[in-house]
């Protein structure tokens, strides 16, 4: 800042230019003395001086008047000559600069009694600025006092004289007393003296950041603020404002130095301003010059203030870094405030809005280090990406380890591991030696266990472990080295690994955890007697570590593996209902226990009352498969049908009990055979209309919904039908999605598109996260599809295939988006979809052969016979239940041999499609039979 | 009766006398009434009487004043919001749009922003189309710039959010040198994000469940809060713009979870704008302690300069 201030300094003209010494003529010549004979008369002495300082050549008029004097100091014909020159001469000094000489013959001049009133107005005025000159502030004060106050002087000059009063204080060295004295003539100046008063402020603004007033200093520029514009000086003003902001930073008032930073304007901003205030002032200055000469003192003043304007800009010009160092100080004051997010956008402007510099680099760093403070991964990895950019070409930026340790940390927050884990590692590779190598290592192994990635992240900890072995991260490395091995099931080297770790670091904030991963690995080697000793251990000494609860778990999976039942299920009841799962674990385990022991009656109640206790949980399916196995194997199936059935009536109208759906489709196993089979549909229908009639509404949507999958093997189109009518009773914000999506299926297969996209719709708004959701795609995408929409079909099906679940995406997205893709000429996208379906594991024959279909077709169509023929025969050869795409495959592997010009093999494959009695009745046979004529005439 | 006529027109004449100027290159200024131009001539009416074609070459410059009648048209369109007055207005002012001084553009912009208060289908299609004759006519980069801020703003109303984000940043980089105008121009796309925004949430109210509803969630919000706050960041000193920008990033905050934010943003409006209409809402959500249901702002802050 210290030159940005110097420079504002410099802007205050404390010697205004209108003071300069006035010329009646313009200047033409070159300035420099020119040798004059030293036998000139007085008269011609004068007569060559005033017509040298009329053409503003002060040093040669200077040196003319100069040697009137001295030659002709005792002539007293020549005194009234020299009496008449000297103003001159003391004017011309001034303009050399020599301000002492000039003072003391302006002094002696002044004394003279026959001095005229213009000359003595004149003299008496630079007679102040030689005192101000000559350091004697107060006289020079006096003086102005003196001028100012006499209202018979050049107006103009009296507010001149009264802001160089105003500075009298500042060459005094007492900026306070100038600012006070400011204060108090400001608001008094008249309404005509607008621009005076500018001026008056900028030197009143200097003088409070002067005298450290700084909050009046702030005040001030709040208050002229709605001013500024009318300001000659505004670029002074606004030096000074922004010179007063980092002081106001310096003191720690960030409030205070927002203010004045958010009442700078851009550099833009004020340039064009102030060019357009220079081009008003100029055209003023030119209709004065062309008014005539009574307007010359207007015109004089006017040009004084175009002066002023252009020194502004020639100077404000100069500065390059002005709007960055005024974002800068903002975001300084920003953060000073604690608000991040406004610092951390300011710098990320300046970075990505300004050349390339080192404080644009700088200011890249600290948003990036702003976003991290607040934990906003996205705008990190924004900056990063920015930082790296201008900065990471060629490595030209300094910072770049650190950078890349940020955007991997960034990655690694937004889940984006495969991205973090590479990024890791070219900041490990890249600089071997840098300090963030080693956490950079350390962080790359943990992203890979995350991503599962468990042998990549056991080389890395180990390349990490041999590179650095003494590096503090190493206890991390050890550690995750042996999870990885216990995540890799190698549980003897897991225990090898964790005891080492702990003799290594016995006080190791990891103790606890390697402890239990021993005893872990130890009960997973089914080394039940150790294992139970470990995990006891672990317990008594860790009684509320986080993996206690788990530890009682194995503890008792260990004791009742080792016969110790009672035990074991003593200690799965220790388990903390805290932990909804382990504690659903432990339960079942108990049945699982009971089971064992054949206790079928306690076991079937044990899970009949973990059905009553947990109607929400997810497990309540397993749980009525065990209670009806239990109650089966008791010798009770009819009782375990009941118990199923009531659960059912019981919990069935509560759409948060999300275990129903899968408990309805697994109570079927209850009911095996074509007669249990028939009546369990009967009773599920009655049950249903029951529910009706109490408007239990859930409970008979779901009873009907099960009914309609108990149907669909048998049945399909009464199945449809069926789901079909529950559209009106879903509640799609509540009902489970898979009811819906049948629903939605039925709706589309039926033709009732509006219905389906609606159903559709609601499921991907309010189940986003279920399975259901890529049906949901797919569906909107096949509605699209139907309707020739193909850009919105697209969407969803790229959509579908994107969010499979499984991995695989349907078949059925697939060969719908071949087909579209194939329909607009994109036959490399399309063949590439296809091949996917041929692949894919999930894909049925049937949409195989469909694939292999079209797969021929679009080969054909690029005129590749050779290429589409083994398609075609892939197809019928494999599909040949689908007599349709058969029908179709044959036909075409004819035409494809005909076209390779093997007209006896197209002819024998012809042959073979009209013996198919299954196919005649396809048009394809039609038109076999006649290229078959074609290729046989008859004689 | 008769003979009071010519003099009553005298006066109406002497009344509605223009005081449009032409400054000749010749050094001469010509008071007239300026009728029509062409790109090599203007025809002006002289004295009141002659029809004289001058020029463009000839000419340095145009004062334009004030059509008779257009000063109180244009202060009783805007007190009473009606746009009907300033009709006439526009349509004699408009073929001037492209000449240096000419004010057709603000009377173009302060018309337009009167039909878009009130809108209806076509006063917003009218209201569009005058920004983007001004926006492609005016002579003066800055009411260009606010011709175009006044079009995405159209747009936002017309609900055309896909024009809108398509015209945004061609739109967004050539305003930057103008401040109000820029920081409209980002305020309007900020609430362009935030009704997108809601309309996530009133739709997908499970959006937080959804990875790819999360992401657009996420770049919504982040796209409205930093329009929101561009005029308070980088044009503080546009105090209406940065208060009205600051509260509206407050109530987005508050609105969509994040309390702190809200809080922060709301002490800041009260601690850098405390003049501004936005100071007493903050005010009486910061006592209350809690967030209050609210919408961002709309309309522009005040009428453009």
């Amino acid at each position: 800042m210290r030159p940005l201030a110097a420079l504002a300094s410099a802007f205050l003209t404390l010697t205004p230019h209108a003071e300069e010494p006035p010329s009646a003529t313009p200047r033409t010549e070159s300035g420099t003395p020119s040798a004059a004979p030293a036998d000139l008369t007085a008269s011609e002495l004068a007569s060559r001086g005033r017509l040298a300082f009329n053409q503003q050549n002060f040093p040669e008029a200077a040196r003319l008047l100069s040697q009137l004097s001295s030659d002709y100091a005792e002539s007293p014909a020549a005194a009234p000559l020299i009496e008449n020159t000297r103003p001159m001469l003391a004017l011309c000094l001034i303009k050399a600069g020599d301000f002492p000489a000039a003072l003391e013959l302006i002094s002696t001049t002044l004394a003279s009694p026959k001095l005229p009133p213009e000359a003595r107005e004149e003299l008496s005025f630079w007679r102040g600025i030689c005192l101000l000159q000559t350091n004697q502030p107060a006289q020079a004060q006096e003086q102005f006092g003196a001028y100012y106050a006499n209202p018979r002087h050049d107006r103009t000059r009296r507010f001149e004289a009264f802001l160089l009063f105003a500075s009298g204080y500042l060459h005094a060295n007492d900026p306070a007393g100038a600012a006070e004295f400011l204060s108090d003539q400001i608001p008094k100046l008249p309404g005509d003296q607008q621009e005076v008063a500018g001026r008056a402020s900028v030197l009143l603004l200097h003088s409070l950041i002067a005298s450290q007033q700084l909050q009046q200093a702030t005040r001030l520029v709040h208050t002229s603020f709605p001013s500024l514009p009318s300001l000659t000086q505004i670029v002074s003003f606004q030096l000074l404002t922004l010179q007063l902001s980092s002081l106001l930073i310096e003191n720690n008032l960030p409030t205070e130095a927002i203010t004045c930073l958010q009442r700078l304007w851009p550099h833009q901003q004020l340039l064009s301003h102030q060019r357009q205030t220079l081009a008003r002032w100029q055209t003023r200055h030119a209709q004065l010059r062309s008014s005539g000469p009574q307007r010359e003192t207007l015109a004089f003043q006017t040009s004084a203030v175009i002066t002023r304007i252009e020194r502004e800009l020639a100077e404000f010009g100069k500065i390059p870094d002005y709007d960055a160092t005024r974002l800068l100080q903002l975001a300084h004051a920003f953060s000073l405030l604690n608000r991040w997010y406004e610092a951390a956008t300011l710098l990320d402007h300046i970075a990505s809005s300004f050349d390339p510099s080192p404080t644009t680099e700088k200011a890249s760093l600290s948003a990036i280090e702003a976003w991290q403070h607040i934990a906003h991964p996205h705008k990190t990895l924004a900056s990063t990406d920015r930082y790296l950019l201008i900065f990471g070409e060629h490595q030209r930026g300094n910072h770049i380890p650190e950078v890349l340790s940020a955007r991997a940390h960034a990655l690694r927050s937004l889940g984006q591991l495969d991205a973090a884990i590479t990024t890791f590692g070219d900041l490990a590779n890249e600089w071997p030696r840098h300090p963030l190598a080693p956490p950079a290592m350390l962080m790359g192994g943990i992203s890979q266990l995350e991503s599962a990635q468990e042998p990549a992240a056991l080389l890395t900890f180990e390349a990490l472990l041999s590179r650095f072995p003494q590096h503090p991260t190493s206890e991390e490395a050890r550690f995750w080295q042996a999870m990885t091995l216990s995540f890799l099931q190698r549980y003897e080297e897991t225990i090898t690994h964790f005891t080492a770790f702990l003799e290594s670091f016995p006080s190791s904030r990891y103790k606890a955890d390697a402890e239990f991963e021993i005893a872990r690995a130890t009960h997973n080697q089914l080394l039940h007697p150790t294992a139970i000793t470990l995990l006891s251990q672990f317990i008594r000494h860790h009684p509320s570590h986080r993996a206690t609860p788990d530890a009682h778990l194995l503890l008792a999976e260990s004791l009742m593996a080792t016969g110790e039942i009672n035990k074991g299920l003593a200690e799965l009841r220790k388990t903390p209902g805290e932990s909804p799962r382990l504690h659903e674990e432990a339960i079942f385990k108990t049945g699982h226990a009971l089971a064992r022991l054949e206790r079928w009656d306690d076991a079937a109640s044990h899970f009949a009352a973990f059905i009553r206790d947990h109607p929400r949980s997810h497990r309540l399916a397993e749980a009525a498969h065990q209670q009806a196995r239990a109650a089966t194997r008791a010798g009770k199936p009819d009782e375990a049908r009941t118990l199923a059935r009531l659960t059912i009536l019981q919990l069935g109208n509560d759409p948060a009990a999300a275990g129903v759906e899968d408990f309805l489709l697994a109570s079927q196993n209850l009911h095996r055979g074509p007669h249990a089979s028939r009546a369990f549909l009967h009773q599920l229908a009655r049950d249903s209309s029951e529910a009706s009639t109490k408007g239990l509404t859930t409970l008979s949507l779901r009873l009907d919904w099960a009914r309609a999958h108990f149907l669909a093997r048998s049945s399909p189109h009464e199945a449809q039908l069926l789901w079909f009518s529950l559209h009106s009773r879903l509640v799609p914000a509540s009902h489970h999605p898979r009811i819906i999506a049948d629903c939605a299926d039925a709706c589309r297969s039926l033709g009732n598109s509006p219905t389906a996209t609606h159903l559709y719709s609601a499921l991907r708004q309010w189940h986003p996260r279920s399975p259901e959701r890529e049906r949901a795609s797919l569906g909107l995408g096949l509605i699209a599809a139907s309707a020739n929409r193909h850009d919105e079909a697209l969407h969803w099906l790229n959509l579908c295939i994107a969010e499979s679940f499984s991995g695989h995406p349907p078949a059925e997205a697939l060969l719908a988006k071949a087909s579209i893709l194939a329909s607009r000429q994109h036959t490399s996208a399309a063949l590439a979809t296809l091949n996917r379906v041929t692949t894919s594991p999930l894909a049925s024959p049937q949409q195989k052969c469909q694939a292999l279909l079209a797969l021929g077709h679009l080969h054909l169509a690029a005129r590749d016979p050779t290429r589409a023929a083994p398609f075609f025969q892939r197809c019928y050869l494999s599909g040949a239940k689908w007599k349709d795409s058969a029908a179709d495959a044959r036909f075409h592997h004819g035409l494809c041999l005909e076209q390779q010009n093997h007209p006896d093999e197209a002819a024998s494959v012809y042959r073979e499609l009209l013996a198919k009695p299954d196919l005649a009745a396809f048009p394809h046979a039609a038109k076999a039979s006649k290229r078959l004529s074609s290729l046989s005439p008859s004689p | 009766m008769k003979a009071l006529t010519p003099l009553l027109t005298l006066l109406a004449l002497l009344a509605t006398s223009p005081a449009d100027t032409l400054h000749l290159r010749n050094g001469h200024a010509v008071p007239c009434e300026l009728l029509s131009n062409s790109p090599t001539a203007v025809r002006i009416r002289y004295l009141q009487k002659d029809i004289r074609s001058v020029p463009r070459k000839d000419i340095t410059r145009i004062s334009f004043s004030p059509l008779p009648g257009e000063s109180e048209a244009t202060s009783r369109a805007i007190s009473t919001s009606n746009p009907t007055p300033l009709t006439s207005f526009w349509v004699r002012r408009q073929p001037w749009l492209a000449l240096p001084d000419s004010p057709a553009g603000k009377l173009g912009l302060t018309y337009a922003s009167l039909l878009a208060s009130h809108p209806s289908p076509d006063r917003l299609d009218r209201a569009l189309a005058i920004c983007r004759q001004i926006e492609s006519s005016d002579w003066n980069p800055e009411t260009k710039a606010h011709a175009r801020a006044g079009r995405l703003r159209i747009l936002l109303q017309k609900g055309d959010l896909k024009e809108l984000r398509s015209t945004a940043d061609s739109l967004a980089e050539s305003a930057a040198r103008f401040p109000r105008a820029i920081s409209e121009i980002q305020h309007i796309l900020a609430e362009a994000a935030a009704t997108e925004l809601a309309s996530l949430v009133s739709s997908h109210p499970r959006w937080h469940l959804d990875d790819s509803l999360s992401a657009q969630h996420r770049q919504l919000l982040a796209t409205a809060t930093d329009g929101f706050l561009f005029a308070h960041l980088f044009h503080g000193s546009e105090e209406d713009l940065a208060a009205r920008g600051l509260w509206n990033a407050s109530q987005l905050a508050a609105t969509h979870g994040n309390p702190t934010a809200a809080t922060a943003w709301a002490t800041d409006v009260t601690r850098f704008y405390p003049a501004s209409p936005q100071k007493s809402a903050a005010a009486s959500f910061l006592a209350k302690g809690q967030p209050t249901p609210a919408t961002p702002q709309r309309g522009p802050a005040s009428p453009p300069p």
